[in-house]
């Protein structure tokens, strides 16, 4: 048998197709007398809606109809995840708008541009109402009510009973506020959405063509709402521009589109612009977060107290739940924390629905802590690295419960460490660091390091695969992830490759359309390998063993002598000259009126938990507080890579959009709910020149839980990057007392603090949080509910 | 958006006539602000003129050792061009700096300097600004305005010019030249724009139909002696926070003559004539530059959020000026 394929760079196979344009997605697909839809949206945070009057624009050319919620009467909005049942989404405004861009009506025209000009002819008459726009003031006693019955703008809250007591008896104690900020998803391919209606005998009654990264999940979605049987509705993702979590469910603007499909028995379209993107889709992160560290006076660490406020934005979008969930559930890192206290709160704002994006509440946990950390070393007068290594968790612990309830797999935290400074020459940039300052230079260095663990392939689900071979010899391989640019048509192909020794090139891939996929749990929290790709090898295997049975029972031998050969067939040990060939099998199965096929549903031992060290070695200009990127070492560790091409690529991806937030990227509101980064011109994706070289790397400690022995890697090196670069530009200016920056380090914001230290009038980086927090129930005793979550 | 009608026509004079006659026209040129702009609704012309088969897309020789350049001319044709990067490379600099590439390729020098202020206001037609729609108030004034002027600014008005091929021109004392109803005119490309004042809405001191069909840049002997610099918070496809363009000649180690215009501070871009005044016949050094760049900037009066601008302005321009001091092939 030739050698396998697994553990190397392959080229991947789904490529050529892209790069010569030949990728569908849904606005490509030529749908005869497809109607277009446009909305009109809220240009108030927070309004009534005293009246709406559509008759100008029914009257337009080209328009065929406009609809507000009362014309609909659609369901309410079915939350991917939900914070709190009673915070209702209409999915068209109903009687209140709640953020600027919250969809008030649809118009449905012959053309996208008449639809879009007769948006501007609907009158709604709004009374504003005074808007919360951040989570803190959101919380604060008088402040306005989103949803007035609720009595606060609390969607969702909980807190351990013992709160500051775990600080008791620490030498030390280090603390800031620190802000998380709010930053957008900005995948290429923005929301979009064909719907077609069924006719009498056609197979289904309604075929959604949508860019999402999770079809089986919104199948269900859009079967429940509109009340038919799921074997009716078919749901198909064709190529999809990017979703980094931004992608997940039946969202208002879907529901709609449905419900308008369905009312007019006509096919329709919506493809969203840029400027609707940075309004609808859920922004993430927002987390504002008091965090205090105990420790020893030598470095050990006693205790954690943590009070984050999540920003739902408005309706309860899911993000803001994130501060429950997976940021309490990794709060305790890679450290060995005796004591947590964690209380939390999903705060409604007049703002954008907050949502996944690419780590989806560990990168804030991490940010958190690693800020901590370097608090801490500086207080202590420790070097920032021996102070982390202090504090790990040791190799032989595995499986390590903490103290929050979450189980990590395997790790070995000072692997990728040792690894991350010997790339980045760590002595030596410090003897650098130490040179510029001693000799006065205006440009300083700052090197950050950070070390991570996160939670990924978790939510308890498992995934479908099925495989196929054809009397033509090709294998057909069926998954229930949703892959949209992770290289999931190279990587199971790889893996089926090397199970039945066939080539790649005799490999089809299918995923993504509910009617030829009975079930799948679509791609997010870095699932896909780890789950679908080991749905994908048992289902190889299986078929492997159902063709030796074939071969067995056609070539008159025992089975147990039946192998693969050299050459890609079955044969008979010892017997050079009996052997079949994968299309013989396939042929003589079809002889018996079967088809050679597998197929299961692969369930995980458990989530698993990569980690890793990043080093950011970063220039800060004292004058004017720009701050420049020079390298970026990241050594991360998603236990066995099966194509380090596809590995390299989601770490360099994921740090350029984990520095991108550090330095770059907020979405920010004007007091009144403006918002005020609507655009790529304002809100500060990075152009190819800004991203420093990125220098990556792995480490591979296995994983239990799945026969791969891998870890997800799609977000990874987003939850490390970010952090090493912000302890970077700390570190620059720390020998003037500069503890803490929030991100993005903005020129101003560095400035500011270099100006500040120089004139002994630094702000304490620490404020005491709101009242709020002292109000929250106490959480239940017993399992962390969020333990294995790590769905998106 | 709304209905317009677009018409193509044979001759300048047709198209200034056209426009001129229907206050409601405009004139199309690579449309890469325009029609932004009528997407958002910030623009409702009712006609449009398209210019671009009509300017001059030539780059001419001048006697006098400049170019006369015309307004059709692309950004990215002008950037290129082997004269505009030998005689003026602060032009060349300008225009390189500004938006991207695919941008460039369409947009053109004619509309470039007719472009309108990036304030976000401005182009957000559900709040209240006094340029789009006098009397209605200026949002940015207690908004968000780290962008916005520190210089001649009005209490109706904040924003700033985004273009950087216009602070080029007007350091390099061009001449734009304007085909209006009444014949041809010039106007001097520092006066072309002008300050808010009681009327903001108004850019320029063009009147409507007035159409810009070349701009010439008088021979400049120490005109290769010159740079652009702008600050901005991406390196490509942004504004500038400050830009600075200047033009130096040191002779014995003194200023012989010197050019000036900062961008991203004011209504228009910012000739400084104060600080060139105090710059000639003094020596080119770094504290003489300081001197002069407080000296221009001493009326700035920033907002709450921008008084960044004053310092970065000044000392943009005593590094761009220490440098240019510094380069070889001095006088």
């Amino acid at each position: 048998m030739p050698g396998s394929l697994l553990g190397t760079e392959v080229r991947r196979v789904e490529d050529p197709e892209l790069l010569r344009g030949e990728g569908s997605y849904v606005d490509n697909l030529a749908i005869e007398g497809v109607l277009h839809l446009a909305f009109v949206r809220s240009p108030f945070a927070h309004a009534e809606i005293t009246g709406i009057d559509v008759s100008e624009a029914e009257k337009a050319d080209g328009v065929v109809a406009v609809y507000t919620a009362a014309d609909l009467g659609l369901p309410p909005v079915r939350q991917f995840m939900e914070v709190n049942r009673d915070c209702v989404r209409p999915p068209l405004a109903e009687g209140r708008v709640r953020f600027v861009g919250d969809p008030v009506a649809v118009v449905v025209a012959e053309t996208r541009a008449a639809a879009a000009d007769a948006t501007e002819l609907v009158d709604v008459d709004y009374e504003p109402l005074d808007a919360v726009v951040d989570p803190e003031s959101a919380v604060a006693p008088d402040a306005p009510l989103q949803f007035p019955e609720l009595g606060s703008n609390i969607a969702a809250g909980e807190r351990d009973e013992i709160g500051a007591g775990v600080l008791d008896g620490a030498d030390v104690v280090v603390r800031a506020r620190i802000e998380n900020q709010r930053v957008a998803v900005v995948p290429l391919e923005g929301n979009a959405i064909a719907v077609v209606p069924g006719g009498p005998g056609d197979e289904h009654d309604l075929t959604i063509h949508v860019s999402t990264q999770a079809p089986h999940a919104l199948w269900v979605a859009a079967a429940k709402t509109f009340g038919l049987d799921r074997e009716r509705v078919r749901v198909v993702a064709p190529h999809v521009g990017g979703a980094f979590g931004g992608k997940f469910g039946l969202i208002a603007e879907y529901e709609v589109a449905v419900g308008v499909a369905r009312r007019l028995d006509r096919p329709v379209k919506w493809v969203e612009t840029r400027s609707e993107n940075l309004q609808s889709m859920p922004h993430s992160r927002a987390q504002v977060q008091y965090a205090e560290l105990g420790l020893t006076a030598d470095g050990e660490i006693t205790g954690l107290h943590c009070r984050v406020i999540g920003d739902c934005g408005a309706y309860a979008g899911f993000g803001g739940g994130f501060a429950l969930g997976p940021t309490r559930t990794m709060s305790q890192g890679v450290y060995r924390i005796p004591r947590i206290s964690f209380g939390a709160i999903a705060a409604l704002t007049n703002t954008t629905p907050t949502g996944a994006f690419r780590g989806a509440g560990r990168p804030e946990a991490a940010a958190m802590l690693e800020r901590l950390m370097d608090l801490a070393a500086a207080e202590l007068g420790m070097d920032p690295v021996e102070l982390r290594r202090r504090n790990f968790l040791r190799p032989d612990e595995f499986p390590y419960t903490t103290v929050v309830g979450a189980t990590y797999d395997s790790g070995d935290y000072d692997l990728p460490l040792r690894e991350a400074l010997r790339l980045a020459g760590y002595e030596d940039l410090r003897e650098e660091q130490a040179r510029r300052i001693e000799a006065g230079e205006q440009v300083l260095l700052g090197i950050g390091v950070s070390t991570y663990v996160e939670i990924t392939g978790g939510g308890g689900g498992g995934e479908y695969a099925s495989v196929e071979m054809s009397p033509e010899g090709r294998a057909t391989i069926k998954v229930g992830t949703s892959g949209h640019g992770q290289g999931h048509p190279t990587s199971f192909a790889m893996l089926l490759s090397d199970k039945l020794g066939i080539p790649l090139e005799s490999v089809d891939f299918v995923q993504s359309d509910t009617a030829r996929i009975p079930r799948g749990g679509g791609t997010g929290g870095s699932r896909s390998l780890q789950v679908g790709g080991s749905a994908v090898r048992e289902a190889g295997e299986l078929l492997l063993r159902k063709a030796k049975e074939l071969a067995a029972s056609r070539l008159e031998a025992d089975v147990a002598d039946v192998e693969l050969t050299a050459d890609g067939r079955l044969g008979v040990a010892g017997v050079p000259t009996a052997s079949l060939s994968w299309a013989e099998l396939a042929t003589a199965a079809a002889e018996d009126g079967e088809r050679l096929e597998a197929n299961t549903d692969f369930t995980p031992g458990g989530a698993t938990f990569p980690f890793g060290a990043h080093v950011s070695v970063v220039e800060v200009d004292t004058e004017t507080g720009f701050v420049r990127p020079l390298r970026h070492i990241a050594v991360d560790d998603c236990g066995r890579v099966l194509n380090p091409l596809i590995v390299r690529g989601q770490q360099q991806g994921g740090a350029a959009q984990g520095i991108s937030q550090a330095l770059w990227e907020q979405v920010t509101y004007d007091e009144d709910g403006n918002p005020v980064t609507g655009t790529l011109a304002d809100y500060l994706v990075p152009s190819a020149v800004e991203i420093p070289a990125l220098e990556t790397a792995n480490t591979e400690t296995e994983t239990p839980h799945n026969p791969l022995g891998a870890k997800g890697i799609g977000e990874s090196a987003t939850i490390g990057s970010t952090p090493a670069v912000q302890n970077a530009v700390v570190d620059a200016l720390k020998h003037l007392g500069v503890r803490h920056v929030d991100m993005p380090l903005t020129p101003q914001r560095v400035w500011r603090a270099v100006r500040d230290a120089r004139a002994g009038t630094l702000p304490s980086p620490w404020r005491e949080p709101p009242q709020a927090f002292d109000t929250l129930p106490v959480r239940a005793e017993g399992p962390n509910p969020h333990a294995d979550e790590a769905a998106v | 958006m709304i209905p317009f009608d677009y018409r193509r026509p044979d001759d300048i004079g047709t198209a200034v006539a056209t426009v001129t006659g229907n206050p409601r026209a405009a004139f199309l040129g690579g449309g890469t602000n325009l029609v932004d702009h009528m997407k958002l609704g910030v623009a409702e012309p009712e006609l449009l003129v398209d210019v671009t088969g009509l300017t001059s897309r030539d780059i001419e020789r001048l006697p006098d050792g400049g170019l006369r350049v015309g307004a059709g001319v692309r950004n990215s044709d002008l950037a290129a061009d082997p004269l505009v990067r030998e005689r003026f490379p602060v032009l060349a600099q300008a225009l390189l700096s500004g938006a991207s590439g695919q941008l460039r390729n369409l947009a053109t020098t004619g509309g470039n300097l007719l472009q309108r202020t990036r304030c976000v206001y401005f182009q957000d037609v559900t709040t209240p600004c006094n340029k789009r729609e006098p009397g209605q108030g200026c949002s940015a004034l207690e908004g968000y305005h780290r962008h916005h002027a520190v210089l001649g600014a009005s209490r109706q008005c904040v924003a700033v010019h985004p273009s950087d091929l216009a602070v080029a021109l007007a350091a390099l004392d061009a001449v734009v030249r304007v085909q209006g109803p009444g014949g041809e005119r010039t106007i001097p490309a520092e006066t072309l724009h002008r300050l808010p004042g009681e009327h903001p809405e108004r850019d320029t001191v063009l009147e409507h139909g007035e159409l810009i069909t070349a701009v010439d840049l008088p021979g400049l002997p120490f005109g290769p002696r010159s740079r652009y610099r702008k600050a901005r918070d991406r390196a490509s496809f942004a504004f500038a926070l400050v830009s600075v363009a200047a033009a130096l000649d040191v002779a014995g180690g003194l200023v012989r003559d010197v050019r000036i215009a900062f961008g991203g501070l004011a209504h228009k871009p910012w000739r400084a004539r104060l600080a060139e005044d105090a710059l000639r016949g003094r020596p080119a050094a770094p504290d003489e530059f300081r001197a002069a760049a407080e000296a221009e900037l001493a009326d700035a009066q920033p907002l709450r959020d921008n008084g960044f601008k004053v310092p970065m302005a000044r000392n943009m321009l005593v590094s761009v000026l220490t440098e240019l001091s510094a380069e070889d092939g001095a006088a």
